[in-house]
């Protein structure tokens, strides 16, 4: 029985408020929309071989995070807050998800090591949400505004302008502090994953 | 960074970003005004800008939900029965498979993201499959490795690395490695280039798929051996060493099979080495390229691997291990027969045959191969043969330093230059076999006889050996006539002596003679002069020809072991006052050897720990850990007897003062009197609960003590063997024991680092002496009795003051 996106938004809402139970209960549902996401993917990946067909993704990936975090039915006072709130949790349960999935790589149950992806790292792949997560954090120290547009962007799917909204900026602004603030994460990934020395 | 520094930063990045990328450098060298870190932060960041544009574009959530599809894709294709179906999938046992068999079940095997199509191969170390990779769809060549289970993260890390080590080496005589990964159950397996082709040494015995063709040349199989070097040296340059050479691992592509033999232009993909340094990461789980199973029996690779390999010297195994296999298969190329022949040996045989044993001639092994008519018409040249045995030296010092080096020499050769490589010269050979048999080469004849042995095979030689031969014989027949010389020598020396006197007597005679002819005194005189200096120097040479004989005789008593004769005879020609000095270089080497060392006696099985001399000087007793006292005879350095009964280590020997009786003391814990001259045992003296350390006699010779591990010293009456007293009183093990010139008091020298002074007559103890930092090995009295001296092991030796024992009590008190 999924819950409905009023009372998801409730969960998150008493979640902020330092409700801890809450977050009990949101994990499962994030999961949930992970495990339908890559169910798509996959069918989508079947379809390209056999027929050629690619599917829309961001579409797909919207309506997640449109079941995950609904703003309508937030009050507009608290609306900020919210979306911050919600941006927040997904990235703990993301990053969450891939450093246990890391973990059962390094435990054994599957070690893949393909040598011509190792050996060029590019920026092109898929970041490693658990390095990207430490690297966020770093920046949040030397700038902690260009943190939040990464944070809110990419962990909480926001767009431009309702990033601007939260942060109470112009969608400008977003624009070039999210421009910076994705180079110096990329030139930080590449300083600890070692691959310029 | 402050936040200063940081907001330069971003309004340099930002103002960058507007210009044009030409112009930035310029600008930013400007507007950073000399600083430097500031402007190298700020282009680190643009060069990331110019790659970040789809970086995090995507959400988390996707790039989440991404991850979890490959995983539950994966773990899909690889659950279920593939694990079982790979191993039980039926194949061929070797080689290649013709198309059609070896085809896998209808339902699709994956691992990781390649589908078994059908199986390859099999061998020692795992079953090759040709697979389908799905992205970039390709066919690859799919090995998974038996067994392999790494443990931990840091042995996945070292493979990972090997791997990627691996992965660079791109050369179109090496099969690529593309990826190298675990299956579900924790096996290694490797994806490399697909190769069709034919093992090398089936093709160039003629065998193709398409059906039987004529063997290859020599020329042709020399060329094709280039190719392998060109391959081998490539990955060496590159810091990877195959470690797994061998004919199997090489393939001869079918493209290249449709060319003519021995045309021009070779292509320069002929041939493909497999299973590039796989050895090294297999050898990580100990799943071993060697080959050897459990039984000792050889299988597998062995005949490839290089002494330093089987002797098992990982640190050794450099790129000469491969440059030995090449060597077995340049070897194995021209004969088709291994240098060795290992197949009905055992495995330490087989390893002492890579170690020791040279490889069978070339040109036999290929005769042994070929059927008359081709034998007839090709010949392997020497120069070829030398090539192959250097590289196939046991010592990787003689081998090429490199493949390339040995490319080179083939390379010479078939271009008719003279080659590097030298076969192993006389003197080397010679060397090899006197190190391999161990042979105690002393004897000048044992040399000439094996030299004679290796004429036979070397007519360099023979020369040389018939020359040497030749210098033995004459100098055989030099030394008989020498012994006749000196024989005849000493005869002529009684005649000479005979002589001399008579004409001493002549000379008197005439001297008589003149002084009663007075007329005739001064011819007289002057006869009796020219007689006497006739006389004076037949004297001379007679000494001469006795000084010869002498020598000669001092040689025959050096090879006698008749020492004393020695230096009578060689003394004896040591120039009295005036006399004329004969001695030449012989008599200085014979007096030089009768002064060193008188002898070595041999005779101990163990350690020798203690030695005494005779009071008369003429018998030495020596105690060793074989558990006997021997008694030898000094002067002729001949054993007298071995006195055994003893039953542990023989710690002290001394001979009593009459010399008639010897003690000694063991690690038994028993002190035994000896006969001194026949060796017969006369008494034990029990009692002590430890090993006895240290005998000696009192001065009178009626008493005897005996320090011991028990931490005591007993007292006992020598006649009798009865026990007189135990003196208590050192806290651990007793080393030396030693009576006063006086016989009344004792010495005692103790682990527990002290030395003890005892009433030798009452067991009483007058004085502890301390001082030294451990243990205390000897105690010994001077002669007049004073002075006590005590070695230990802190390294100092320590003289006391032993004079009386108010004396010592008096020096112990405060």
């Amino acid at each position: 029985m999924t819950p409905s996106s009023q009372e998801i938004t409730q969960l998150l809402v008493a979640w902020s408020n330092g409700d801890s139970a809450a977050l009990d209960q949101l994990i499962p549902l994030v999961h949930e929309e992970l495990r339908r996401l890559a169910k798509r993917y996959m069918r989508q990946e079947r379809g390209r071989e056999r027929h050629g067909v690619t599917l829309q993704t961001t579409a797909l990936v919207n309506e997640a995070y449109l079941r995950l975090i609904d703003a309508r039915n937030v009050q507009w006072e608290g609306r900020a807050h919210f979306f911050a709130i919600a941006a927040r949790l997904m990235r703990r349960i993301l990053v969450d998800y891939a450093r246990s999935r890391n973990y059962v790589k390094r435990g054994g149950a599957a070690q893949r090591v393909s040598l011509e992806d190792a050996a060029d790292f590019s920026a092109e792949r898929a970041p490693d949400l658990v390095a990207l997560d430490d690297a966020l954090d770093a920046l949040a120290k030397i700038d902690e505004r260009k943190s939040r547009v990464v944070e809110l962007r990419f962990f909480g799917g926001l767009s431009v302008e309702e990033t601007a909204h939260v942060l109470e900026v112009s969608p400008e602004t977003v624009l070039r502090d999210w421009r910076l603030a994705k180079s110096w994460l990329l030139h930080e990934l590449d300083k600890r994953t070692g691959y310029d020395d | 960074m402050t936040t200063e520094r940081w907001q330069c930063v971003e309004r340099l990045y930002h103002t960058a970003l507007e210009r044009d990328t030409d112009e930035r450098a310029a600008f930013l060298a400007d507007a950073c005004a000399g600083d430097e870190a500031l402007r190298c932060e700020i282009e680190s960041l643009l060069r990331c800008d110019a790659r970040a544009e789809n970086f995090i574009e995507a959400p988390a959530l996707e790039v989440a939900a991404r991850l979890r599809a490959e995983d539950q894709t994966q773990s899909q294709q690889a659950r279920g029965q593939a694990a079982e179906m790979i191993d039980t999938a039926p194949g061929p046992d070797v080689g290649l498979a013709p198309p059609g068999s070896g085809l896998l079940s209808a339902t699709p095997i994956f691992i990781g993201d390649y589908r078994l199509l059908r199986k390859l191969g099999e061998g020692g170390m795992g079953v090759v499959y040709e697979a389908e990779q799905q992205n970039p769809r390709r066919l690859v060549g799919l090995k998974i490795i038996r067994g392999g289970r790494l443990v931990d993260e840091y042995q996945v890390k070292l493979f990972q690395r090997e791997a990627q080590a691996l992965a660079r080496l791109k050369h179109p005589g090496i099969a690529a490695i593309y990826e190298a990964g675990r299956a579900d159950d924790g096996r290694h397996y490797f994806v490399m280039e697909l190769v069709r082709g034919i093992p090398l040494l089936d093709y160039v015995k003629g065998h193709r798929l398409t059906g039987a063709q004529a063997p290859c040349n020599i020329r042709r199989r020399l060329e094709l051996f280039l190719k392998i070097c060109e391959a081998i040296s490539y990955a060496h340059q590159r810091g990877v060493i195959h470690r797994d050479l061998k004919p199997a691992n090489i393939l001869v592509p079918e493209e290249s099979e449709g060319q003519s033999l021995d045309g021009p232009g070779l292509r320069r993909d002929e041939v493909k080495v497999l299973d590039f340094g796989l050895a090294r990461i297999m050898d990580e789980d100990g799943a071993g390229a060697s080959g050897l199973s459990q039984a000792g029996q050889v299988k597998g690779t062995l005949p490839y691997m290089s002494p330093e390999q089987v002797r098992g010297v990982p640190d050794q195994i450099d790129v000469r291990a491969d440059v030995y296999a090449l060597g077995v298969i340049l070897y194995e190329l021209l004969s088709e027969r291994l240098p060795y022949d290992l197949e009905h040996v055992t495995l330490p045989q087989a390893i002492r045959i890579i170690c020791e044993v040279a490889p069978k001639p070339l040109n036999r092994a290929w005769g042994e191969s070929r059927d008359r008519e081709s034998r007839k018409t090709e010949r392997i040249d020497r120069d070829v043969e030398t090539i192959a045995l250097k590289a196939l030296e046991k010592d990787p010092e003689r081998r090429y330093r490199s493949a390339a080096a040995m490319a080179e020499d083939v390379t010479r050769y078939l271009t008719n230059q003279p080659i590097q490589a030298r076969p192993p010269s006389a003197l080397y050979q010679i060397r090899k076999l006197v190190a391999r048999h161990k042979v105690p080469f002393a004897s000048l004849a044992t040399v000439f006889a094996l030299l004679l042995g290796f004429a036979i095979t070397m007519a360099a030689l023979s020369a040389r050996i018939a020359r040497e031969r030749d210098k033995a014989v004459a100098a055989e027949r030099a030394a008989a006539e020498q012994r006749d010389a000196a024989e005849q020598a000493r005869n002529a020396e009684r005649v000479q002596r005979a002589a001399a006197e008579q004409s001493r007597n002549d000379e008197q005679e005439q001297r008589l003679l003149a002084e009663a002819n007075l007329k005739s005194a001064e011819e007289q005189r002057a006869l009796a002069d020219k007689q006497r200096v006739r006389a004076e120097q037949q004297e001379l040479s007679n000494r001469r020809l006795l000084y010869a004989a002498h020598m000669n005789l001092a040689v025959q008593a050096l090879e006698a072991r008749d020492w004393g004769r020695m230096q009578e005879l060689v003394e004896s020609h040591v120039p009295k006052p005036g006399a004329q000095d004969m001695r030449g270089f012989e008599w200085y080497y014979l007096w030089r050897l009768c002064h060193l060392d008188r002898l070595t006696i041999r005779g101990h099985g163990e350690a020798v720990h203690s030695v005494a001399f005779s009071p008369d000087g003429k018998r030495l007793a020596s105690g060793s850990l074989d558990r006997t006292v021997k008694l030898w005879d000094v002067g002729a350095g001949q054993e007298i007897a071995t006195l055994k009964g003893h039953t542990g280590n023989i710690f002290s020997v001394t001979f009593s003062p009459d010399g008639k009786r010897l003690a000694s003391g063991s690690a038994d814990g028993a002190v035994k009197l000896w006969d001194a001259t026949t060796g017969q045992e006369l008494a034990t003296f029990k009692g002590h609960g430890d090993a006895v350390y240290s005998v000696a006699f009192s001065p009178d010779g009626k008493r005897l003590a005996s320090g011991s591990g028990d931490r005591t010293v007993k007292l006992w009456d020598a006649a009798t063997g009865q026990e007189l007293a135990t003196l208590k009183g050192h806290g651990s093990w007793v080393y030396s024991v030693a009576f006063s010139p006086d016989g009344k008091r004792l010495a005692s020298g103790s682990v527990d680092r002290t030395v003890k002074l005892w009433d030798a007559g009452a067991g009483q103890q007058l004085a502890t002496l301390k001082g030294h930092g451990t243990a205390v090995f000897s105690v010994s009295f001077s002669p007049d009795g004073k002075r006590l001296a005590s070695g230990s092991g802190d390294r100092t030796v320590r003289l006391l003051v032993a004079a009386t024992e108010q004396e010592v009590l008096a020096r112990e008190k405060p």
